[in-house]
């Protein structure tokens, strides 16, 4: 399983050997091309789209001391360190006799990874590691190895099988979004899970731009780039050679794998009975554009999408992802249309429940109803005013503890519910008056200011007398 | 889909057995617990006339769902084979079920979706269930009244803990020199909460008598 393997790729950022007379050569990981996927979270290694991309990982090479005699190669594969290994077949010479005096950045490219002894190397799917050897030879006729070091870079070019059994329930304002994975017994190969959803007025994704050749491998292009940092010719560097090898690497149509469609739905995402006409569809490439949820964890297996349209028809599907960042097609689509249900607290009051809800206890209690106009005054002064002051907090919590017992007697004692009520609406009055100060200070400050002077100018005109 | 889900905080009062202390251990004054156990609120006895309406079960179902609790216990009085404390309870339960069609009543078209090795004790203490009904537009409403609030109830618990400490002493020993912790225990307990504000028939009554399972250690 990839997961277990080694993770040379960091291994290769502390790699220090002694070298002959107290040099010393260093491997480390200088940087990797940004990934549209976010790198945080996923193993460490290429996936399919920086394979596709042909976006590097990038070693800086630096030495201390006087350097010996000896050239620099890299090669990529299985115990190229040894000479009789070191032929095409085995090991893929990424760089061969550069001189020492050159060193500087070096690159990985993702095929070189993926199918090292490929010819040219490809992405072709698969997942694994691949050693990389950094050797310098003696410039002799033995070629023998004065120093080397060697990284392990994993990869993951195989997307993951799409969700199974793909279910959807309406309610209201919502979709219940319930799936399933093909092959339980390797839960590995799904790391995360998005839910896609599209309907009528939601806005449709950009489509994306085509890659652009990477013009950061290119010398004839980066004049700042070092010669050793040139991809060797049969790396692609156009943005022809990327798509011929993304759609080498892509596996023919299997009419047997594709995901199915659902009864209801249209796999062109034409308008099917249930189904809105446009989107997406099965077995398309997953676009962020119609994701409806943020990446779930690895025991996902249902979501709610909330904040519909009711009586709106959406579709929805979900997209498997694995260690690595690789996602796959877009599982089975079904439609679904949010509409009115009863909610558990509409049931339990047209059966009677006795409950208002709410927390105003003794308001609630004395005007029978949690949405009175004199309860919501006292509610919105509770909230904005005394929970936003130094200890208002404390207070309203010793309320709740102490009020319960006084709101059940006034429930019960009709002539005393009364005589709160009474009570209550100066109180109400004065809570509703600081709401409206706080939510409008400047005019409050103005109102006072105009009080003042009418009370200063009363004030005068009475010592007048 | 509709869910209801509750916290819970109560207050407890722990009379129990305890472990008889060992020459050399650490002060002990407190104990910490993890519990979970099935809950199925009695909502059902409350609205109306008794027997009038099912409505937790309509939307929920018959199934029962876990709640899980912590409690924080002071034992202020410790003598030998029993021990007195209060204690903090506080916990969550959440629980999902279809919503009904307004005209029919029908449920929505959703997918199916040799020291004593077992010390005894017995805690009540008085509870606070804060409870809230969510639908896909956030908080549930009726004509006015808003799916959420809190009831006040009392609760009662009765079990058993299998000391651990039992089973290897000497990491036991070790646990307590380094950490402070004398005990640890597996236990289960029968739980009773009567969750309906003391008898208030219009209070929604997440009552329920249950058991409970967790770990808990003293310290």
């Amino acid at each position: 399983m990839t997961r277990a393997l080694p993770a040379g790729l960091l291994l290769a950022a502390a790699l220090f050997a002694a070298w002959p007379a107290g040099a010393q050569l260093s491997v480390t990981f200088l940087e990797r091309e940004e990934s549209a996927s976010d790198r945080d979270g996923y193993e460490d290694g290429f996936n399919i789209e920086e394979c596709e991309n042909d976006m590097p990982m990038t070693f800086r090479l630096s030495y201390t001391g006087s350097l010996g005699a000896g050239d620099l190669y890299v090669y990529l594969g299985s115990s190229c360190n040894e000479k009789e290994n070191r032929d095409e077949d085995r090991c893929y010479a990424a760089v061969e006799n550069r001189p020492l005096e050159t060193l500087s950045n070096f690159s990985i490219y993702p095929n070189w990874v993926v199918d090292p002894m490929g010819d040219p190397p490809t992405c072709a799917e698969g997942e694994g590691a691949t050693d990389v050897w950094f050797l310098v030879l003696a410039d002799d006729s033995d070629q023998s190895v004065v120093y080397q070091s060697q990284a392990t870079i994993n990869y993951d070019t195989m997307p993951p099988q799409p969700p199974v059994d793909i279910e959807a329930g309406y309610g209201e304002g919502m979709i219940s979004v319930r799936w399933d994975v093909a092959e339980p017994d390797f839960p590995d190969e799904w790391e995360h899970f998005w839910v896609m959803c599209w309907g009528e007025g939601m806005s449709v994704p950009e489509p994306s731009p085509e890659p652009a050749p990477d013009a950061s491998t290119d010398p004839a292009t980066d004049p700042a780039a070092d010669p050793v940092d040139d991809p060797p010719d049969d790396v692609p560097d156009d943005a022809d050679d990327v798509d011929d090898d993304a759609a080498a690497s892509d596996p023919a149509p299997d009419p047997a794998s594709d995901p199915p469609v659902s009864d209801g739905s249209a796999s062109d995402g034409s308008s099917a009975e249930g189904c809105p006409a446009g989107g997406f569809s099965a077995g398309d490439a997953f676009d962020e554009g119609y994701a409806c949820s943020d990446r779930l964890g690895q025991s996902s297996r249902s979501f709610d999408l909330r904040g519909l349209t009711n009586n709106q028809p959406y579709m929805v599907s979900v997209v498997a992802e694995d260690a690595f960042g690789n996602k796959s097609v877009i599982g089975a689509i079904v439609c679904e249309t949010p509409m009115e249900v009863d909610d558990f607290w509409e049931v339990y009051k047209k059966q009677g429940g006795g409950d208002d809800g709410g927390f105003c206890f003794v308001a609630t209690a004395a005007y029978g109803h949690y949405d009175h106009p004199a309860v919501r005054s006292l509610r919105a002064f509770r909230d904005e005013v005394l929970e936003a002051m130094p200890g208002g907090g404390l207070a309203v919590r010793a309320y709740y503890r102490a009020s319960p017992p006084a709101a059940r007697w006034l429930r019960e004692h009709p002539t005393a519910r009364t005589g709160a009520r009474a009570a209550l609406w100066p109180a109400a009055g004065a809570a509703r008056a600081a709401v409206e100060a706080v939510r409008h200070p400047l005019a409050t400050l103005a109102l006072f200011m105009a009080l003042a002077a009418c009370a200063l100018a009363l004030v005068r005109r009475g010592a007048r007398r | 889909m509709r869910s209801l889900a509750a916290c819970i905080a109560a207050a407890v009062l722990l009379v129990g057995a305890t472990a008889l202390a060992q020459e050399g251990e650490s002060p002990q004054r407190f104990a910490v617990e993890l519990k979970f156990g099935p809950y199925y609120p009695d909502v059902d006895t409350e609205p109306g006339e008794p027997g009038v309406g099912t409505p937790y079960e309509d939307v929920f179902g018959e199934k029962q769902t876990f709640m899980f609790l912590a409690e924080f216990d002071w034992q202020f009085l410790r003598l030998p084979g029993i021990s007195f404390g209060i204690g903090l309870l506080a916990g969550y339960f959440q629980d999902s079920g279809k919503g009904l069609d307004p005209d029919t009543g029908e449920r929505a078209a959703l997918p199916r979706f040799t020291k004593v090795p077992l010390v005894p004790f017995v805690k009540a203490g008085v509870s606070y269930y804060i409870w809230w009904v969510e639908n896909g537009r956030g908080i549930g409403r009726y004509e006015g009244t808003t799916g959420y609030g809190g009831t006040w109830g009392w609760n009662f618990s009765a079990g058993l803990m299998l000391l651990l400490d039992f089973f290897e002493p000497s990491a036991s020993r070790t646990f307590d020199q380094e950490v402070g912790v004398n005990n640890s225990y597996l236990y289960a307990d029968f739980f009773l909460a009567r969750i309906d504000n003391f008898g208030d028939r219009n209070k929604l009554n997440l009552s329920d008598m249950t058991w409970t399972v967790g770990l808990a250690i003293e310290f």
